[in-house]
């Protein structure tokens, strides 16, 4: 028995270490959404660089936040406690869309046996990032089904410096790092207010949510049947998607860290429907038709993932409209 | 001209320089070698006067880098991506510190990522040499798309909104949405 003691200090001290490197997320999360900032940041993905301005303030009125492309065509994101809006020039497009309340602290689950089924948290020592120290935490998936993260975190305050999100390969999909920060400073007036008037443009609106979270009663009218372990349901509505046409079914589900959302909605007559993969540095979505209807998976996780549980998707009972 | 150029990149450097400046400062980088390295120049004696520096640096250590990757048979036998991840990186003088990202790329290029646990993940993953296999989401126009890209435009951002309350995404909302233009040509 003289090996026990090692071995449960080992696992002890692993543990505590993993639980130190989840507080560092909570912490960044908290910061990302309590502080006021302004900054610049480039953005890194598929062999192109972007930059971009982040504006963010938190008050009584609650939180706001404009983004901005610095390069490029111009684009912008503004969004409140109420409302989201991106303003896309080059296709001429605004859409609005409704904004969810946002998750009370902890961001990151507190249940850290079952996160660590899949994947590791660790802290990687400290870095200087744009004249700031930083810690670095890694994020290491256990399986292919999910990316990994690293950050680097501002000592002092806990701001998101920079991250790197790597594929199953390990190799960085997308970087983001700032170059340039002010936080706790007062912004000026005018920098949450949008550069672009969409005067002009396309402007497509979304409907409202028609149903809530899935503890209700109402069961969703289309299972998604495989999914890969750690991932649960955490919100199911019927919305329209957009002012015209029926409501889709709309089921979201996360292991604690990734996300997928799943779209299941009528196919028109007079539409083409999307089908196989489509994807934007990180976030891949996999198209099917099933029963006449076009299910679409999106998220942030490998292709094999969408593509697997998009071609699981059937109706709860066949034939079902 | 030039010295207009140079003017420019050292207000970049003290953070001076009007964002509408920025942008177009940005491009022109992306597509100079000398100007980057100006930029680096004029990082270096930023970090100098702020006393940033280390006792002893390398003034062309992220060219050791570079080289030290094209050097490399085992990446150069890895993947193409690896050059367009790396090209970038350069890139990325645009930024205060490009040695340290060139680093880290080079640090995740070599981490070793735990095996498939299932047969099935591998048997699933599709062919991405293929580049028809997959296409750009964000207004994908090219006609496979339900109603044109739109569809899939709003379904994006209505994601966005669950990924930002339920998980980390990675980094900041929206960047995705923001950072990756439309392709227009397709469009119209």
């Amino acid at each position: 028995m003289r090996w026990l003691l090692p071995v449960l200090l080992a696992v002890a001290g692993q543990t505590f270490a993993q639980d130190n490197a989840r507080r560092w997320l909570d912490d960044m999360s908290g910061a990302l959404r309590s502080l006021n900032y302004d900054g610049t940041f480039v953005y890194l993905h598929d062999g192109k660089l972007e930059a971009m301005r982040v504006v963010h303030q938190t008050d009584e009125q609650g939180e706001r936040e404009r983004l901005v492309s610095l390069t490029g065509s111009p684009r912008e994101v503004l969004r409140d406690d109420r409302v989201v809006t991106c303003i896309m020039a080059d296709n001429k497009s605004v859409m609005v869309g409704q904004s969810r309340p946002r998750q009370p602290f902890p961001v990151v689950p507190d249940d850290l046996e079952s996160l660590s089924r899949y994947y590791q948290l660790q802290e990687a020592g400290d870095d200087r990032i744009a004249g700031y120290m930083t810690r670095v935490i890694t994020v290491t998936p256990r399986d292919r089904f999910r990316y990994g993260y690293r950050f680097w975190i501002d000592t002092g305050n806990y701001m998101l410096l920079k991250s790197d999100l790597t594929g199953v390969d390990g190799k960085a999909i997308e970087q983001v790092m700032f170059t340039r920060l002010n936080v706790g400073d007062k912004l000026p007036v005018d920098a949450l207010q949008p550069s672009l008037t969409g005067d002009g443009y396309n402007w497509t609106r979304q409907g409202t949510d028609s149903r809530g979270p899935a503890a209700g009663a109402e069961l969703p009218a289309w299972i998604v049947k495989q999914i890969p372990a750690g991932f649960e349901m955490t919100d199911f509505q019927r919305k329209r998607m957009r002012k015209e046409g029926a409501p889709a079914e709309h089921q979201v589900f996360s292991d604690g860290l990734a996300t997928m959302s799943v779209y299941i909605e009528k196919l028109n007559t007079d539409s083409e429907a999307f089908q196989g993969l489509s994807s934007m540095g990180a976030m891949n979505a996999f198209g099917a038709v099933v029963d006449g209807h076009q299910v679409t998976v999106v998220g942030e996780v490998p292709q094999a993932t969408v593509q697997m549980v998009a071609r699981s998707v059937t109706p709860r009972i066949p034939d079902n409209d | 001209m030039k010295e207009k150029l140079h003017e420019q990149i050292s207000a970049l450097v003290d953070d001076e320089l009007a964002e509408t400046e920025q942008a177009l400062l940005i491009k022109q980088l992306e597509g100079d070698v000398t100007l980057r390295h100006s930029l680096l120049r004029y990082q270096l004696i930023s970090d100098a006067l702020q006393n940033h520096l280390p006792r002893k640096i390398d003034p062309d250590f992220n060219i050791g880098v570079q080289v030290a990757l094209q050097d490399d048979p085992e990446l150069q036998a890895g993947s193409a991506r690896l050059a367009r991840l790396f090209k970038p990186v350069a890139g990325l003088a645009i930024a205060a510190s490009v040695a340290v990202v060139a680093v880290l790329s080079l640090q995740s290029v070599r981490q070793e990522i735990p095996a498939a646990t299932s047969p099935l993940a591998t048997a699933l993953v599709p062919d991405e040499s293929d580049p028809a296999a997959v296409t750009p989401l964000l207004a994908d126009t090219s006609g496979n798309s339900p109603g044109g890209a739109g569809e899939l435009d709003v379904y994006l951002v209505n994601h966005n909104e669950y990924a930002v309350n339920r998980g980390m995404q990675g980094m900041l909302p929206y960047v995705r949405l923001v950072g990756h233009e439309m392709n227009v040509d397709d469009k119209e």
